[in-house]
């Protein structure tokens, strides 16, 4: 959407673009910030969740009447005790508790509320569950097979929020169909086509998922939470237990990391339907464990990639066909599919594709939004497929995709324009301060890898109060999970207000006081609420500036506020201090000022042949970006060492730089650990082995490279002050670019993640 | 995780303690490993913990010159790290304790914890068995002493029997003439575990002939594991590639690792021989400079 | 079984009457109701918990409360002094060092440690020095230089 608003732009920004230091950071820095373990109630219970040790069974009967026959146990809940109901982002197809069926080893079967952690536990012990077991399905191309069992056996009969596309075990297909793909190839001078596969991985906040819920005599429901999604959590409760949303208050407290992983409920309805029942505060608190098994990673995948290009090197077709094992529930996995699906054209134009994407049941945990949102597995098949049709036609990778890339004004597949296209310039920025082309010595090599994402989706809103003293409060329902979202919102305000950062405070993610947004997913604070910000400062500048008018005798339009003085343009000698704006409109006349503004990314036409079955109506703000990795190769072993790295992103403008390069950084430190050695490893019997901190492997300080950020700016003209996300696509290019320099390094290509030294050893071996 | 849980102030109330909780009680030092075992359920939890870190005479770390070294049962892997020159003769044992882990664990953890927990992969055990450390044990009938080469018996399973515990580590001084080094290989640079680890020690004649070598390897067998085979083709030759080569092919060729989580059977034993060849050559050129 | 351990907590002298088969962790955090300690894992293998006993880092997660009979612990909250952050404190948030802030207060003090011991640390011993502290937000780097920026100042 345009944001037509007085053209700031055009003079010199005073708060945004600025190293403001993270609002959040002295109470982060001096442990004084709550998170939710750290909440401690009268009277609080502790919770603690029975879970099903089979991947695919019937529950015959569960019987928790033993478990509250311990003494200290106060609450013991099973299916039968709530609502008949399921809940999800796109298909509803997740009980609070299981109902009928365990889909996966960890699924939630029953639960307990004690006066002790240990008690509850032993509580667990108590609860007989009878269980008839059923033939399993890990594989999705087993579960694709129309004699696979059914993990879902009514899928129709669920509610959904899309048109999906379904048959057996698929639960979404999506298809996106532009231009005559045979015909293209037919035209294309060499057509290759590569197969990949990507591994699950677990989103691994060194905070564990957690809630306190508290349950009062009126029905008031009060959830305080690590969360992505304060707002989407009330409607999800809402769903789950059937407590009306203007009943029920999620407080979002200070986050320990959430990568799509605390955006759906993990903890938050199960600790509420006990707290319902307790008449007391509970407290729910996944163990590391339970972490690494029952919450949201990110999607295994296969993945094949087929590409035509002229003797030119220009891309002319493309067909992708992505299957997406989305374990037992959907979760975003209809969205992560479609969205995969729609990034796997890469930042190339390319004038004639099909793509085609399954997300699949299968008896493991429920996959779901875990930074990238699908483009992660996608980008890594089609960046290194890039390289391989580059060796192949004897194009160097950096010029391949130099000839290919879009450019403003060019359609995103679905047919959405892209006014602010940055990646030629994010491309050519990092190989020169990579150095691309030099001559690095043996087992070295240099990969890159190119990107898009998008940073807007839904709605947001926002409201600005200017208090009696001249100063002022944001009220935003988007959270601060780590990402800044707290500072760079407060300067986007503080900058349209024309007050210093000093002026301003922030008061976030609490559904009793902060108006709605969808959720912190997408990229999508900086640009989508950071407009809802922007407008409602705009908002209550307006008013300011109207009552200011009155003062000093003359229109609103002659009157600009700078560094907290309102002054009449050209006579800065007229003016009067936001102190006394704040005074007046408290006390004297007018009544307080209040900002306030809601924003819609509004939706896009797509033509019903050639987008089938995509979960989202609305998608806005296109992002790009570059990297370049060096890594060195121990040629015995296997082991691959990041040595160097160079990332650019376009952010269209950076509203807070060194949030930015921390994204940058954090967001590719974090792909190192896709590509070398993140994996969740399942047993046979569908159970997870690798549960520990130990042997799920983040890389540690001495695995991260130094890492060279580089700010592409070019101006989104639908985001505030020119700005568009960045919290995603930092991960996205570096699993490929790994990729693709150990191939230089190496000779060897490896198309399935990780990235391991076994596995990079092995095909080493049959050089 | 609910225990008893007592301090001994010396070693003869640690054993008196030991005899009076028999089965049920068990020794605990820095705990790293057991208290997380407990937590997991990898060992039963014990009635009794008897904390053997209070007691001082264990926690005496001696590298007197010329004496050889002497490391009490709770030493602590940080205090090897930082220790003064224990590197200079002792490289093996230090780059065993400095990649522990990480620098928390290794200033809790001990090293006589890591040879008494007997985890196939101790870091640090393929490094004391090549420097030819005694295990000092004291018992209800006395102390005893035991070359660690011996000590091992299985995956958590070790020499010292009920109501014994480990005194101290004593290694001699390296002779003149002689190096060693520790290699191992993980996943990640810190906060790992190792998928496969070999120590060597080498002591050159004065015409630079192999006149003692000992090599061992872990996590590819239910103990550390001597190469003896390749210990002894070594023996009386020169040093050359081909014959480093050849030691880590047979070093190989000895080990049985299994396939886990973390590594197949197939790619321990290959790596085996490359970090035989490693450790081996770093031994051979810390001996060279110790002539 | 009850244990009374007396121990100096951020200056201040502890005694408390706990189960011993406690660890450090558990006990700031809940009857000392210190909560700037975080645990991230409970198995040694994050650093969340990292606090210094007698100026040392070690996981209070791994840590027996009797253990620390005797001994000095700083957590995060001893650090700052009379409503000031330490220095270490404020270079992490002057220098982007911080995003979700779960990891901060276990880094801080391995930082602490690192500056303490040597006080002008490369930035390889600064990487060794905080290895032990998983981080899943920044990618370590501006940690690492807001860590290098105390280098041979008064801390």
């Amino acid at each position: 959407m345009e944001i037509v608003l007085d053209a700031v732009e055009k003079g010199a920004l005073s708060v945004v673009g600025k190293r403001v230091p993270r609002v959040d950071g002295a109470e982060k820095a001096t442990g004084q910030a709550i998170y939710v373990d750290d909440i401690s109630l009268p009277k609080m219970l502790y919770g603690k969740v029975l879970r099903s040790p089979l991947a695919h069974a019937r529950i015959k009967n569960v019987d928790v009447s033993r478990a509250l026959c311990l003494p200290g146990v106060k609450v013991a809940i099973s299916a039968q005790d709530l609502p008949d109901t399921c809940y999800g982002p796109f298909i509803f197809d997740t009980p609070v508790l299981a109902r009928g069926k365990v889909l996966y080893v960890g699924d939630a079967v029953a639960a307990v509320a004690a006066v002790d952690e240990a008690t509850a536990l032993e509580a667990l012990a108590l609860i007989d569950v009878e269980y008839e077991e059923l033939p399993p399905v890990f594989d999705t191309d087993f579960a694709m097979d129309p004699e696979a069992p059914l993990v879902h056996e009514n899928q129709e009969a669920y509610i959904k929020t899309f048109q999906a596309v379904q048959k057996g075990n698929i639960c979404s297909h999506t298809t996106f169909i532009e231009g005559d793909v045979e015909a293209a190839f037919n035209q294309s001078d060499y057509v290759y086509e590569d197969s990949f596969t990507t591994q699950m991985v677990q989103q691994t906040p060194i905070e564990t998922n957690g809630t306190v819920a508290d349950y009062d005599i009126s029905g008031r429901l009060t959830i305080w939470t690590c969360t992505q999604a304060p707002h989407l959590m009330q409607i999800r409760i809402c769903d789950g237990l059937h407590i009306p949303i203007n009943k029920i208050r999620v407080v979002g407290l200070r986050t320990g990391g959430g990568f799509g992983g605390k955006v759906e409920p993990k903890t938050q309805i199960i600790a509420a339907a006990l707290a319902q029942r307790a008449g007391k505060p509970v407290k729910l608190v996944l163990t590391r464990k339970e972490e690494f098994t029952v919450t949201s990673p990110r999607h295994s995948s296969k993945i094949t990639v087929k590409t035509g290009v002229s003797k030119e090197g220009k891309i002319l077709a493309r067909t992708v066909k992505a299957v997406f094992d989305t374990g037992a529930y959907a979760d975003d996995g209809p969205g992560i599919t479609g969205f995969g699906g729609m990034m796997s054209l890469g930042p190339y134009k390319i004038p004639s594709y099909r793509i085609d994407g399954y997300c699949v049941y299968t008896n493991k945990m429920g996959a779901g939004a875990f930074r990238g949102f699908g483009n992660p597995q996608c980008a890594f098949a089609t960046e290194s497929h890039m390289d391989m049709v580059a060796e192949r036609i004897g194009i160097d990778p950096v010029e391949f995709r130099l000839k290919n890339v879009l450019q403003n004004g060019d359609l995103s597949v679905g047919g959405i324009p892209m006014p602010s296209v940055g990646v030629k310039e994010c491309l050519e920025k990092t190989a020169k301060a990579a150095g691309w082309g030099k001559f690095l010595g043996k087992n070295r090599g240099m990969g890159v890898a190119c990107l898009q994402h998008i940073s807007g989706v839904l709605s947001s809103s926002a409201i600005v109060r200017i208090h009696g003293d001249g100063t002022a409060t944001v009220f935003t329902g988007a959270i601060d999970i780590g990402q800044g979202s707290d500072t760079t919102l407060s300067q986007i305000a503080a900058e349209e207000l024309g007050l210093p950062m000093e002026a301003m405070s922030i008061v976030a993610a609490d559904t009793a006081s902060t108006p709605y947004n969808w959720a912190v997913t997408a990229s999508r604070i900086t640009r989508t609420n950071g407009n809802a910000v922007r407008l409602a400062a705009a908002d209550a500048k307006r008013q300011i500036l109207e009552l200011a008018a009155r003062f000093l005798e003359v229109s609103s339009e002659e009157l600009e506020i700078v560094e907290g003085q309102i002054t009449v343009k050209g006579s800065p000698e007229r003016a009067m201090k936001m102190h006394d704006i704040g005074g007046i409109s408290h006390w004297a006349t007018r009544g307080p000022i209040i900002g306030s503004a809601s924003v819609m990314v509004e939706g896009h036409k797509y033509d019903p042949e050639k987008v089938i079955g995509f979960p989202f109506g609305t998608m806005a703000g296109f992002v790009f970006g570059s990297h370049i990795v060096e890594v060195e190769v121990d040629e015995a072993t296997g082991r691959v060492q990041v040595v160097n790295a160079v990332a650019a992103h376009d952010v269209g403008k950076a509203v807070n730089p060194t949030g930015v390069e921390g994204q940058i950084q954090g967001g590719l430190v974090q792909g190192l650990g896709y590509a070398l050695f993140e994996e969740i490893i399942y047993d046979e019997k569908g159970k997870v082995i690798n549960d520990t901190m130990l042997d799920y492997k983040i890389p540690t300080a001495l695995d991260a490279p130094n890492i060279t950020p580089l700010i592409v700016e070019e101006t989104d003209p639908g985001g505030p002050f020119g700005a568009k996300g960045v919290g995603e696509p930092t991960l996205v290019g570096t699993a490929p670019a790994i990729a693709n320099a150990v191939k230089k390094a190496t000779g060897v290509r490896i198309m399935d993640l990780p990235l391991n030294m076994e596995k990079l050893w092995r095909e080493m071996k049959k050089r | 995780m609910k225990f008893a849980y007592y301090k001994a102030e010396s070693v003869q109330e640690a054993m008196a303690m030991l005899g009076e909780f028999g089965d049920k009680g068990k020794i605990v030092a820095g705990g790293t490993d057991l208290l997380v075992g407990i937590q997991h359920g990898k060992y039963a939890a014990p009635e009794a913990l008897v904390d053997i870190s209070f007691i001082d005479e264990l926690s005496q770390l001696n590298a007197q010159n010329g004496d050889g070294l002497s490391i009490g049962a709770t030493v602590t892997h940080g205090a090897v790290c930082k220790a003064p020159n224990i590197f200079e003769k002792f490289p093996a044992l230090v780059e065993a304790c400095s990649q522990l882990g990480s620098p928390q664990v290794r200033n809790l953890a001990t090293v006589g914890g890591n040879i008494c927990n007997a985890a196939p992969s101790a870091e640090t055990a393929p490094a004391l068995v090549v420097l030819k450390a005694m295990a000092r044990i004291a018992g209800p009938s006395g102390e005893r002493q035991i070359e660690l080469n011996e000590f091992f018996l299985g995956p958590s399973r070790t020499d010292i029997k009920q109501g014994e515990m480990l005194v101290n580590l004593q290694l001699s001084e390296p002779a003149q003439g002689s190096g060693n080094a520790y290699f191992r290989l993980s996943p990640r640079n810190a906060l790992d575990i190792a998928i496969v680890n070999v120590a060597a020690y080498v002591k050159l004649n004065k015409d630079y002939a192999f006149e003692d070598v000992c090599i061992c390897m872990g996590a590819v067998a239910p103990t550390p594991l001597r190469a003896s085979i390749a210990e002894k083709a070594m023996f009386g030759e020169t040093f050359s590639e081909k014959l480093i080569r050849e030691a880590g092919q047979l070093a190989k060729t000895h080990s049985v690792p299994i396939t886990d989580v973390r590594a197949s059977a197939e790619y321990r034993k290959e790596m085996v021989a490359v970090l035989t060849e490693r450790a081996l050559t770093k031994a051979y050129e810390r001996a060279k400079l110790n002539m | 079984m009850k244990a009374t351990v007396c121990f100096s907590l951020n200056g201040e002298k502890q005694v408390v009457e706990v189960d011993p088969s406690r660890t450090l962790l558990d006990v700031i955090r809940t009857d000392l109701s210190l909560t700037g300690t975080k645990k991230g894992c409970g198995d040694g293998d994050c650093g969340g918990c990292t606090v210094l006993i007698d100026g040392v880092p070690y996981n209070s997660c791994l840590v027996l409360i009797a253990k620390v009979e005797g001994k000095e612990v700083t957590t995060i909250e001893g650090l700052e002094k009379n409503g000031q952050m330490h220095p270490i404190q404020e270079a992490f948030v002057n220098h982007g060092a911080i995003q979700c802030g779960f990891c901060t207060p276990g880094m801080i003090m391995s930082a602490k440690y690192i500056l303490d011991k040597n006080p002008k640390p490369t930035e390889n011993e600064i990487r060794q020095g905080i290895s032990g502290n998983l981080c899943r937000c920044t990618g370590y780097q501006k940690i690492v230089e807001a860590i290098g920026t105390l280098a041979g100042k008064e801390v």
